[in-house]
């Protein structure tokens, strides 16, 4: 796809609920005409970001444009957007001719011509001959058909599918794939589909655009996204890998069976193997190489899988042709995991997915206080300048910030400092609380995440870094900011900070 | 039930013993003097029938018929136009704050029919809250009549039935997928054409069913229309009563059975033409089964679209602002009696001018209220014990035997809902003038005992419908019989229902007036029946007491409620 | 057979303000809203024990001795007159408080509950003329558990002293003449039984009402429906 011809534009999309940020900046522009795919583990966005377009939710700041029309505000009657909702929601007193004739008969459409498109909707889905069944007469599969009818039936600009596959079996919904890509060719509309099934969106997509924790970490076509996934995140959730921290990019290059390398540009410091792309046994020219003892081995068919440990203490995967079967399998077995140079992947960023840090040991709540520092000269006066306190729960995102008068009270900012302006860009200080704070925090802070944009404009951005007063962050600004405002719109910043770590 | 499993360990004998005691008490207590209040209808004064062609001669009794007819047709109408808007309010509300609105129509609910007919006297009166309030304000210069009069008694009956309609329609639009909202937005139906095409249909039942309920109540009313009407506002039940107290019993019989006949044809005409009744008995023996639904038409035309293009843009406000004027309808009302129980002056006056006790002190001066409050407490208890004997067994004999003969049970058990509670008393009254019970409390928590039942077994059968049957199974294969799992799983598991139930029937008992009226007599007099015997004297103490059992109200609920150890409006 | 224990009457009773000059002086004023406007007030059918079809017929232009038997048709026909302008009251004291709050100026009412509000300084009046009067009787029943205390209790209530006793508290004529000896002027005026309150009055035809209670609730219901 390479003239670009986008049929709806999303610009830094923001949704919070309460205190819980669902989606933190979306960009996305879909092409007329294209499959994309929201994919994401669940809790990611994905099916916000699907009732934002559609009209169901209205989105806490940014854009979304259809053509040349501002959708932000139109609700979703007007918006031409048709949706196929998981479980079909379809109306259960209305027979299927009647479910699909309804879009018409609120357009207002003639008789005869609603009669003659929903003929032609149960021909596209092949449901002729059920047009009076009621729904619950119809399986999943045909329910599934007559909301894909029911949605198409007044030509949408974009159909919009949330997980429309998930009630089915696993037969039934691979023929279903193939039933939609042929509907998707026949009708040339664009398709925007919601699924946390990374198997269906591969082979269905025309681009897949890869969701976490409110973000689009990728998007990019099924192949470059499995081929090179980038993120740790897309390689971990797009098929599986293996993720090798890079601890000495140049370690050891003598010894031919320990020998990684790699060009570490930037901050790249993991790797990523496919499972196919690696192998068991003695390296060869232009292979790296790392000892591993095999922990489990999966007989499936056509591959057999082998889980093994590294000698790093890192997990490995390899998938093995099932008729090369000359090796010793046995769990125990030491051998070396294997893979040609080219075939490793870097990865700009280090783990940290949703599902990764609920599986591990984490403090209960974190207290941040965030002061905030001028830059250079412009407030010489400033060390200390306004200080805030936070305590944050990281996985429920609960921020509470201490009321204006307390926190004035407790940390006595500079007055002076607080009824003037804050230039731009300014530094925020995240003080651990020594035993709260932890390593989590710490590590987080190391690991370079950026606090999110917050709806009163400040911008965390940057890597925090380290010194003896603390760990700093630059803080952003579109123009000055008030004092006491910036400083609790810092703080609700850093409580999504905290959320990351 | 779920699953066609019969959870083991209890032979036919064992249902049918559980299930002879209360269908035995209502044999003897319900249905035999039904069947006497017909019989009474053709044999006295003669035997003849005389009655019904007297009822069928008379322009006057076709009148009070009719009138009987409109007001309950204009009270439902009112219910559904008022309720149902609240009832979507509350649906969609978030869930906290749906509990709070939900709270709203609980609390009147339970409080005393009486004391919600009494503040309406306060609040209507010519020298009522309303009329004070609009003189203050300079907006009119005379009282304006609120009451003794249609309008009266139609504010006065909506206030009691609303709760009824707002409870059904809302346990109704509970049960639909609230997306088939956002599936109709998303294919071009503006607000309120989504509303009346993809919502409303599927919520048919719930209206019916509400519409059905209220009528039922509506059409067997006595109180409102005594106590905030005119004679132009009575209704069948009044003239029963009256035909009553001047000895026409055959009279009175043939009256009642008018009106149970012409109750039975509505329902069943309901019934057959748009289903509903299974909405109310919820939990009929195959309750848990998903709603099935009719083929409906759509009627799209110039008349519905006019009424698009006018309901559109109004309908995103309209169940919010009638939601609130309704909740507030509902709940200001009752509380209006706690000022004025507090006002030193014998009328209400505005604004206030100071608090004061002696209303109170009226209440526990007078040797007649204290009897009647101790009366009824000890009716009321009677009333639990006896509604939980019955019950409780019952209810297990039902729900785990299933099918056949327990669910025909089930529907006689539960029949005395949909009875005119006129009739019922009628019917105790004649049979305990033969036992000579009149006039005493066991006579009277015999009586209560009869509309109690149903209530108790309604929500003992809900329980132990999502009763988990492999905790039994789990029992008994740890070596308990059926008698030690019943004792030690099942009852102690379903023990929040238990008290559930309790609260229902020591409240239906507490707040019972009809059968009090004809068979307390001056020994066994309730609170109602004093309350009722004092609602000419607008005088405060009224208010004092009204206070008191609005205390007492939420005192039982709060209790019943720790005991349940769950939260309230989770039921 | 009873022993009579108070004589007592229902009368119109007025609320005075209301009518400065000239004062309603019968059934026929009660009935003319224009002369003597204002809302009224009567018991409602139910409570069948007051004269409301008498006063109806008086109204109507029968002659006092002429009233009984009733017709009962005319009596409801004219009832229905006043039908837009009525207070219905069910219970004896309410009259009383609608006078003396000025929402009615007329109302039937039991002439002992007037005297009292009158007593208490209220602005109310009683219309003797064409008022009714009737007793209230003690009865034994047959084979009555106490019948002999029930018989003492009589002969204490009867006293010529007990009745003076009860016609100062309650306003109502006592039934032992020798009471009426008993009693002051003032005290006496008020009395049902006073000559001058008695002789515009007629006496309830006990037989009639027993008879046609149902039939005169009946159609009294029915006419104003």
């Amino acid at each position: 796809m390479n003239t670009s011809d986008p049929v709806l534009q999303i610009e830094q999309l923001h949704k919070t609920f309460g205190a819980v940020a669902a989606l933190r900046g979306i960009d996305l522009a879909i092409e007329r005409g294209e499959f994309l795919t929201l994919l994401g583990p669940s809790g990611s966005g994905k099916s916000t970001l699907l009732m934002l377009i559609a009209g169901f939710e209205q989105p806490s700041a940014g854009r979304i444009r259809m053509d040349d029309q501002d959708l932000v505000g139109v609700p979703a009657y007007k918006r031409q957007i048709g949706v196929v909702f998981q479980n079909y929601a379809l109306f259960p007193h209305l027979t299927v001719t009647e479910n699909i004739a309804f879009s018409l008969r609120n357009l207002r459409w003639s008789t005869p011509a609603i009669a003659e498109r929903v003929s032609e909707m149960l021909q596209l889905v092949r449901m002729e001959g059920y047009g009076d069944r009621l729904p619950e007469e119809l399986s999943g599969g045909q329910q599934q058909r007559v909301a894909m009818a029911r949605a198409l039936a007044f030509k949408p600009k974009i159909l919009l599918l949330d997980e429309p596959l998930g009630a089915l079996d696993r037969k039934l919904r691979e023929h279903m794939h193939v039933e939609l890509r042929k509907i998707h060719r026949q009708l040339e509309t664009t398709l925007v589909y919601v699924t946390h099934d990374q198997e269906e969106a591969m082979v269905m997509s025309d681009r897949i655009a890869v969701m976490n924790e409110g973000r689009i970490v990728r998007l990019d076509t099924p192949r470059a996204l499995y081929e090179d996934p980038q993120a740790h995140f897309v390689a971990g959730f797009i098929g599986e890998a293996t993720i090798i921290k890079l601890t000495d990019p140049s370690a050891r290059p003598d010894d031919p069976d320990h020998r990684v390398s790699a060009d570490p540009t930037g901050k790249a410091a993991y790797l990523a193997v496919r499972p196919e792309k690696a192998r068991l046994g003695r390296p060869g020219e232009g292979d790296n190489a790392i000892p591993a003892t095999i922990e489990e081995t999966l007989y499936a068919g056509d591959v057999t899988k082998v889980i093994l440990r590294l000698a790093t203490g890192e997990p490995a995967i390899v998938k093995l042709s099932s008729d090369d079967g000359e090796m010793s399998l046995e769990p125990g077995t030491r051998t070396t995991f294997v893979w040609r140079r080219e075939d490793g992947r870097l990865l700009h960023d280090g783990p940290r997915s949703g599902r990764d840090h609920l599986t591990q040991p984490c403090p209960s709540a974190v207290r941040i206080q965030a002061c905030a520092r001028g830059a250079g000269e412009k407030m010489p006066q400033a060390h200390s300048l306004l200080c805030g306190s936070a305590w944050v729960k990281p996985w429920r995102a609960r921020t509470r910030t201490l009321g204006d008068k307390k926190w004035r009270r407790d940390l006595q900012p500079d007055e002076e400092a607080m009824s003037q302006d804050v230039p731009s860009p300014i530094d925020l200080r995240l003080m651990k609380d020594a035993s709260a704070w932890g390593r989590q925090g710490r590590a987080a802070a190391w690991q370079g995440y950026h606090a999110q944009p917050h709806r009163r404009g400040s911008r965390a951005s940057g890597d925090p870094h380290t010194e003896d007063s603390g760990t700093w962050i630059r803080a952003r600004f579109p123009g000055a900011a008030h004092g006491s405002a910036f400083a609790r719109s810092a703080i609700h910043g850093l409580g999504l900070f905290a959320r990351d770590a | 039930m779920r699953g066609a499993a019969r959870p083991p360990g209890r032979s036919r004998l064992a249902i049918a013993l559980l299930l002879v005691p209360a269908v035995a008490f209502l044999v003897v207590f319900y249905a035999v003097p039904l069947w006497d209040v017909i019989l009474l209808s053709v044999t006295e004064p003669t035997v003849s029938l005389d009655n019904f062609a007297e009822i069928a001669e008379k322009g006057f009794y076709h009148s009070i018929l009719l009138t009987t007819f409109e007001i309950s047709l204009v009270v439902a109408g009112l219910c559904l136009l008022l309720g149902y808007p609240t009832a979507l309010l509350i649906v969609h509300l978030p869930a906290n704050l749906g509990r709070i609105a939900l709270l709203f129509v609980v609390v009147p609910f339970f409080t005393s029919l009486l004391v919600r007919n009494f503040s309406w006297i306060f609040l209507l009166g010519n020298r009522g809250v309303v009329n004070s309030l609009l003189l203050y304000l300079g907006l009119i210069d005379e009282p304006l009549a609120l009451m003794y009069n249609r309008f009266g008694v139609l504010v006065g009956m909506t206030h009691v039935l609303l709760p009824y309609a707002i409870l059904v329609i809302v346990s109704v639009l509970r049960t639909i997928d609230p997306r088939v909202l956002l599936a109709a937005g998303s294919l071009a139906a503006p607000p309120f054409t989504a509303f009346r095409r993809a919502y409303f249909p599927l919520s048919l039942q719930g209206v019916v069913a509400a519409f059905l309920l209220v009528f039922l109540i509506s059409i067997a009313f006595f109180v409102t229309p005594a106590m905030l009407g005119s004679p132009k506002e009575i209704m069948i039940a009044n003239m029963i009563s009256s035909k009553v107290g001047f000895l026409e019993w055959g009279f009175a019989a043939a009256l009642s059975v008018v009106l149970l006949v012409t109750s039975f044809l509505l329902i069943f005409l309901i019934q057959r033409f748009f289903g509903g009744l299974g909405v109310l008995t919820a939990g009929s023996a195959d309750g848990n089964r998903p709603r099935r639904f009719r083929r409906s038409k759509s009627h799209e035309g110039k008349l519905t679209g006019a009424l698009d293009r006018i309901m559109n843009p109004l309908w995103p406000y309209l169940p919010p602002i009638v939601g609130v004027a309704v909740l507030a309808f509902l709940f200001l009302p009752v509380l209006i009696v706690i000022p004025i129980s507090l006002s030193p002056q014998e009328y209400f006056v505005f604004p206030p001018s100071g608090l004061s006790l002696r209303w109170y002190e009226a209440y526990f001066d007078s040797r007649s209220w204290t009897t009647a409050t101790v009366n009824s407490i000890q009716v009321a208890g009677m009333t639990v014990v006896m509604t939980l004997l019955l019950a409780v067994p019952v209810s297990l004999a039902i729900v785990k035997s299933g099918r056949g003969v327990a669910a025909m049970a089930y529907a006689f058990i539960i029949s005395p809902i949909v009875m005119p509670g006129i009739i019922i008393a009628i019917a105790v009254f004649f049979f305990f003038a033969r036992l000579g019970l009149n006039g005493t409390t066991w006579g009277l928590s015999i009586g209560h005992t009869i509309g109690a039942l149903p209530l108790a077994t309604v929500v003992l059968c809900a329980a132990l419908r999502n009763f988990d049957n492999n905790l039994e199974r789990a029992s008994m294969s740890l070596g308990a019989g059926p008698f030690a799992t019943t004792l030690k799983v099942t009852l102690p598991v379903i023990k929040p229902a238990i008290f559930t139930a309790a609260f229902l029937a020591f409240l239906h008992s507490f707040d019972e007036i009809l059968i009090a009226l004809l068979v307390s007599g001056v020994r066994a007099r309730t609170l109602p029946k004093k309350m009722w015997e004092s609602f000419q004297d607008v005088d405060p103490t009224i208010a004092a007491v009204s206070t008191l059992l609005i205390l007492f109200t939420g005192a039982l609920w709060l209790t019943s409620y720790l005991f349940r150890g769950r939260r309230p409006g989770r039921r | 057979m009873g022993v009579g224990t108070i004589y007592y009457a229902e009368a119109i009773a007025i609320n005075e303000e209301a009518f400065p000059g000239e004062k309603p002086d019968s059934w026929a004023d009660f009935w003319d809203l224009e002369k003597f406007p204002g809302k009224r007030s009567l018991p409602w059918c139910d409570v069948a024990t007051y004269p409301l079809p008498e006063a109806a017929l008086l109204a109507d232009g029968v002659a006092l001795e002429d009233l009984y038997p009733i017709d009962i048709e005319r009596a409801a026909a004219k009832l229905k007159e006043l039908s837009e302008d009525t207070i219905w009251w069910k219970k004896a004291n309410q009259p009383g408080q609608l006078l003396s709050t000025g929402e009615v100026t007329m109302a039937m009412a039991p002439s002992g509950r007037i005297q009292k509000l009158v007593d208490e300084g209220a602005p109310l009046a009683i219309v003797w003329n064409e008022g009714r009067y009737t007793f209230d009787v003690w009865y034994v029943l047959k084979g009555a558990a106490n019948a002999d205390n029930a018989m003492r209790f009589i002969a204490a209530a009867s006293t010529p002293e007990a009745q003076a006793r009860m016609a100062r508290a309650l306003g109502y004529g006592p039934t032992n003449p020798r009471a009426l000896e008993l009693l002051d002027e003032a005290t006496l005026k008020k009395l049902p039984n006073h000559p001058n309150n008695a002789k515009s009055m007629f006496l309830k035809n006990e037989e009639w009402w027993i008879e046609n209670r149902s039939k005169w609730i009946e159609a009294c219901t029915e006419a104003l429906l």
